[in-house]
């Protein structure tokens, strides 16, 4: 079992059937997404501010703090976030017998203790 | 008289030759055209066995037995087999060391002219899915696309996101896969808000179709829900389960994801590590 350390998935790198699994990183959810509006790393839409957002979370009945993830909801209708440092371990395609490279190591991964067997037997 | 079944014939190559053009054959292969084996395969482990039967211009008999290593990523492995002047009268490609189920390994037999990576290929003898019960012959007259087979099923527990994150999977590299069924729990926290999920499909950029569960998921709840291809969209069981349906014979090129959108999920929210059954053909890389 690794942990990427870009987006914190877990995952076998060897699956049961002895094949390879290839791990991709998920684009940001709207939690990651208002976390990265939060840290001003991501600009609210075009035209709204975040006063906007507040006005609009207090007439749902939300904290202040919701503004960021309503925000992130409008913005996930309109493009998908992508890590910087995101790992994509599918291979480019090369020529037979040429040296397979994944698309992008990202930030790695770390080693974890291995997964607890699906199954267990008793008696 | 002891018939050894060796045909003796003058050295002189030029008679050789005029022997080959009397005896045309499209498993005539002159000095300078060899066998080439290129493998596509998924599983670890797979050492593919050629061997091949040869008689050359002196009617000489001659067997042979070749090995290759396949890669595992779904690339292109090629070796290629030398072979003499004369007529190439059959082979078999089977799988030892390993026991990929067909469709795991796709191997095509290529004559070819010259060495090296700049061969020429001149006639493909032999494609097909092989395994260690089932090896693929040439000269054949089948030869088969990957694609077309009926694939093989594949179990796949897929990446567990981290907190507050979605799934994510994709279609790997040299691989075309057909959803059959998809299943995944969530653990939701006490934040407020019903939570909705929805399974899609994006192309790695663009997404082209969206399925919702068919119920929602409450705060502090432990939950599983399921897409299926014929999946009836009944209520939930005991408020754990979620079915949702997706369409029959839905392929995914490489590179495609099957993805999640959660309305309202919160940064506690914890998803597990999907399970998923594929059908899956191999398209090489």
């Amino acid at each position: 079992m690794v942990k990427c350390n870009a987006c914190g998935g877990m995952y076998e790198p060897i699956l049961s059937d002895g094949m390879q699994y290839f791990h991709r990183c998920p684009p940001l959810s709207r939690v990651e997404l208002a976390a990265a509006i939060d840290a001003g790393k991501v600009a609210y839409p075009a035209g709204k501010t975040a006063a906007d957002y507040q006005a609009k979370a207090v007439a749902a009945g939300l904290p202040l703090a919701a503004a960021s993830l309503l925000a992130a909801d409008d913005l996930l209708l309109l493009h998908s976030y992508e890590r910087t440092n995101q790992r994509d371990e599918n291979i480019v395609s090369a020529a037979p017998n040429g040296a397979a490279t994944i698309k992008a190591a990202g930030a790695g991964v770390t080693q974890q203790a291995p997964a607890p067997p699906p199954v267990i037997k008793v008696g | 008289m002891v018939d050894t079944g060796k045909v003796t014939l003058p050295s002189d190559d030029s008679y050789g030759h005029k022997l080959a053009a009397m005896f045309a054959s499209s498993m005539y292969m002159h000095i300078d055209e060899n066998l080439r084996i290129t493998s596509y395969n998924a599983l670890a482990n797979v050492r593919l066995e050629v061997r091949y039967r040869f008689i050359d211009c002196e009617g000489t008999l001659i067997p042979s037995m070749e090995a290759q290593a396949p890669n595992t990523d779904r690339s292109a492995k090629s070796s290629l087999l030398l072979t003499p002047n004369g007529w190439l009268l059959g082979g078999e490609v089977f799988v030892s060391g390993a026991a990929p189920a067909l469709g795991q390994t796709f191997v095509v037999v290529e004559i070819v002219r010259g060495v090296g990576s700049n061969a020429v290929s001149l006639q493909v003898i032999g494609a097909g899915y092989v395994s260690a019960k089932q090896p693929l012959q040439f000269p054949s007259q089948t030869i088969l696309n990957s694609l077309d087979t009926a694939g093989t099923l594949r179990s796949i527990t897929g990446t567990q996101p981290g907190a507050g994150a979605e799934i994510n999977e994709t279609v790997p590299t040299g691989a075309r896969w057909e959803l059959v069924a998809f299943r995944d729990s969530i653990v939701t926290n006490a934040t407020a808000g019903n939570r909705t999920s929805v399974l899609f499909f994006d192309d790695g950029v663009n997404r082209w179709s969206s399925f919702p569960a068919m119920a929602v998921i409450a705060p502090s709840t432990n939950s599983a829900i399921e897409w299926a291809v014929g999946s009836t969209a009944i209520a939930t069981i005991n408020g754990q389960n979620a079915p949702g349906l997706i369409p029959v014979g839905l392929r995914l090129p490489a590179g495609a994801r099957i993805r999640s959108t959660t309305a309202n999920l919160a940064a506690g929210d914890q998803w597990g590590a999907p399970q998923y059954l594929v059908r899956e053909w191999l398209e090489g890389s």
